[in-house]
């Protein structure tokens, strides 16, 4: 039979409970700011009935449970959705910063020429043909030898700027692997403390910050995470370096090869040199060393081609003819002997303009001969098989379509990005409103659960002094 | 559904969005171009150097085919006094020829072509800005000389290299006459021939070769005539080049505005819609954030 005590404690329950709810409530609220913070739900749970003679009597409630508001899967997508969008911004601001040093395109179509690698070799030639029409003037000599000092030291000027960014990019890998070595460890340390308090269900806020900590390294580097036993998490990079296990942290090093800042991994079975494999792994370092090892590289060829291929042509036409003084020419331009390292070697060899070999071999020095065959270069397939112009012309869109496909490219990701974090924001994010909704709802709850022990004391004093209303208030 | 309560967030990166969109209007409409950096445009920045690429030699054409056109000129206005020169002496040795005239009278004639032979060799070693016009490749040598003898030979230093020089459209054109071609070497052309009736004459007496030497100067002179024509369509082909180059420039000039040029009236709209977006989304933001939540209008 139910009694009116049990009637009490049902009610005793409910306050419980509901104290227990406006706690959740008031954690959330006070969380509603936090970084990486889950909501809190208040799970309410009614409390397994009592038979008696054959009637079902309910029990009351409890709370049992303060269940955060997470997606396992879709935490997992924003974090690979992180690593590749981090990826192609860094790889776009970086490749910005390359195209900035070949920027040189027109501002006023009756403004100067605006000096790029590609106009000074135009100009150079220019020079060079120019000297055509008066082969003795010194002038026009001058004229060239200043065109291919200025065309020198341009495309020096240009391997410096490049090798300064390969600089700044090794500055950045290194600050990045000072980034990532306090996650891990911090990381570790919660894999250590949520394996000790909660091995068989979320761990609520250690869990946030668990995948906080996840979400800021997937901004850094490529990772492939693993659950494992005790509600732990195994990290490793994308090409298989182990990086977390349970409550211990492998630290990335840094180290130089051939004068490049490499990355190393340190754990036993999967240490070494991490470096090539992350450069497709994901997260900034993967668009910094994609960048650094393959765009640079790339661009610094097209130019040293460039530079070693106009060069060498020169100097093969001034062998071919024979200087003001009637002497056989000599090389123009001071060049490596290899393409690799042009841009940045070559220089401009001789300094008396009457060393110009201007006129064909056996003739007097007012012939032009090999200064029309010099200009004529420019007319002439001689860089990677196209003209330096052509050769130039093709760089500049090939430069440009990379920068804007990285940055079309940066700009969808980021689009599908902000689409997942507003998925798990619906899904995790505290709402004032609800909040206060909830907090309305527990309230009145709580205000009913008390006035029930009003109207329960009341029945009880009826009780007791049978029907009299003065003997027990 | 839920929806994200964080949605403000969303709104901030929108007014950065249009923010950046206003600036790259701004810069474009400041600027009058449209590819400000190569990723705006990889074709038209590329397309664009091209353009100027062209512009830029036919630029450089212009102006070395001006003092090539001065330097021929000068070449052409030595023929010209030359031709001048040879025909007063054809007719004075014609007149000396005509048996009439007495010693002195042919004295005379020797003296005024002697004369006229030294305003020829002296034409025929013209220079411009320092360099002889007629010597071939060593224009740094005086070409014509007189040498020993009587008739004196004449002594031709130069060399008989042509040179030719390149139009931006790939046309050559012949730049130089060299002397020798001009005025004969050794014992003939103008200036030999010149030297054999001074010759003829001055002995005082008629002289059997002078109809012999009249006809190998007027051959010399058809010779100078006949290169004076080259040399004058060169320069013709220089000019009409220069022209149709400058032309040219123009039309590449407009290509160039066309594929660079920033369309002001589009800009403007553009920049227009990106100004009332911006202003939009930021009065929504400070005016979410005067909206109450549930929590203020709890007791």
């Amino acid at each position: 039979m139910a009694t009116i005590n049990s009637a009490l404690q049902i009610m005793a329950g409910a306050l419980t409970a509901d104290q227990a709810a406006l706690n959740v409530t008031a954690n959330n609220t006070a969380n509603a700011s936090t970084p990486g913070y889950t909501r809190q739900v208040a799970v309410f749970q009614a409390n397994d009935p009592v038979t008696i003679s054959g009637i079902s009597y309910g029990q009351g409630v409890q709370m049992v449970a303060a269940q955060s508001q997470r997606n396992l899967i879709l935490n997992a997508n924003l974090d690979q959705q992180m690593q590749q969008q981090q990826a192609t911004q860094a790889q776009s601001t970086a490749m910005q910063q390359v195209q900035d040093i070949f920027n040189q395109v027109t501002t006023s179509t009756s403004g100067p020429s605006p000096g790029s690698l590609g106009d000074l070799v135009t100009n150079f030639f220019n020079a060079v043909s120019q000297l055509e029409t008066s082969p003795t003037s010194t002038a026009l000599r001058q004229g060239v030898l200043s065109a291919a000092s200025t065309l020198a030291g341009q495309f020096n000027s240009s391997a410096a700027q490049l090798s300064a960014q390969t600089n700044g990019l090794n500055q950045q890998v290194i600050g990045i692997v000072n980034q990532i070595n306090p996650l891990l460890n911090s990381i570790a340390q919660l894999n250590q403390q949520i394996s000790t308090a909660s091995p068989t269900a979320d761990a609520s806020q250690l869990e946030d910050q668990r995948q906080y900590d996840l979400q800021q390294l997937s901004q850094y580097i490529g990772i492939n995470t693993i659950k494992t036993e005790n509600n732990g998490l195994t990290i490793t990079t994308t090409s298989g370096a182990l990086l977390v296990s349970e409550g211990k942290a492998f630290d990335l090093t840094t180290g130089n090869v051939s004068g490049n800042v490499h990355v190393f991994a340190t754990a036993a079975g999967s240490s070494g040199d991490i470096t090539a494999a992350q450069a497709s792994g994901g997260g900034q370092l993967a668009g910094l060393l994609t960048t650094r090892d393959q765009s640079i590289p790339a661009v610094q060829n097209s130019i040293d081609t460039l530079a070693y291929d106009v060069a060498t042509q020169v100097n093969a036409a001034q062998l071919a003819g024979v200087d003001l003084n009637g002497a056989t020419g000599t090389p123009l331009f001071n060049i490596p002997g290899t393409v690799a390292g042009s841009a940045a070697g070559i220089s401009v060899a001789i300094t008396d303009p009457s060393k110009i070999a201007a006129a064909a071999t056996g003739t007097g020095p007012g012939d032009n001969a090999n200064a029309v065959a010099m200009a004529n270069l420019a007319n002439q397939s001689i860089v990677s098989g196209q003209t330096a112009t052509d050769f130039y012309a093709s760089f500049m869109s090939t430069l440009g379509s990379q920068v804007s496909g990285l940055s079309t490219l940066n700009t969808a990701q980021q689009a599908s990005l902000t689409q997942l974090q507003n998925q798990q924001s619906a899904l995790s994010s505290v709402s004032l409103n609800e909040e206060a909704a909830n907090l309305q709802t527990y309230e009145q709850a709580y205000q009913s659960a008390a006035q029930f022990f009003n109207v329960l004391q009341t029945i009880v004093v009826s009780a007791l002094n049978l029907g009299l209303q003065t003997a027990v208030a | 559904m839920r929806i994200n309560p964080d949605f403000v967030q969303g709104l901030v990166s929108a007014v950065n969005q249009t923010q950046a969109n206003e600036q790259t209007y701004t810069n474009e409409i400041s600027t009058g171009v449209a590819v400000n950096s190569l990723s705006d445009n990889p074709a038209a920045a590329s397309q664009d150097y091209l353009l100027r690429t062209e512009i830029n030699a036919n630029d450089s054409f212009v102006q070395s085919s001006g003092t090539l056109s001065s330097q021929m000129q000068v070449a052409d206005t030595a023929l010209g006094s030359v031709v001048t020169q040879v025909t007063s002496a054809i007719s004075l040795a014609t007149e000396g020829a005509n048996g009439t005239l007495n010693a002195s009278n042919l004295q005379s004639i020797a003296n005024q072509l002697s004369g006229i032979r030294d305003e020829v060799v002296s034409l025929a070693n013209s220079s411009y800005q320092g360099q002889y016009l007629f010597a071939g490749s060593k224009s740094q040598t005086q070409p014509f000389a007189l040498g020993a003898g009587t008739p004196p030979a004449v002594v031709y230093s130069g060399d008989t290299t042509l040179s030719y020089t390149m139009t931006p459209n790939g046309q050559q054109i012949q730049m130089n006459l060299p002397g020798s071609a001009l005025f004969g070497s050794g014992s003939t052309g103008v200036i030999a021939a010149l030297n054999n009736l001074i010759n003829d004459f001055n002995t005082g007496a008629p002289s059997a070769t002078v109809t012999t030497d009249i006809a190998s100067l007027t051959s010399g002179m058809s010779t100078v005539t006949q290169q004076r024509v080259i040399l004058g369509n060169s320069l013709n082909r220089l000019q009409a080049s220069s022209t149709y180059v400058q032309s040219e420039t123009t039309q590449l000039q407009a290509a160039q505005n066309a594929v660079i040029q920033a369309n002001p009236t589009q800009l403007a709209t553009l920049l227009s819609q990106a100004q009332t977006q911006n202003t939009s989304l930021i009065d929504m933001i400070a005016s979410l954030d005067a909206q109450p939540t549930l929590f203020s209008r709890l007791n």
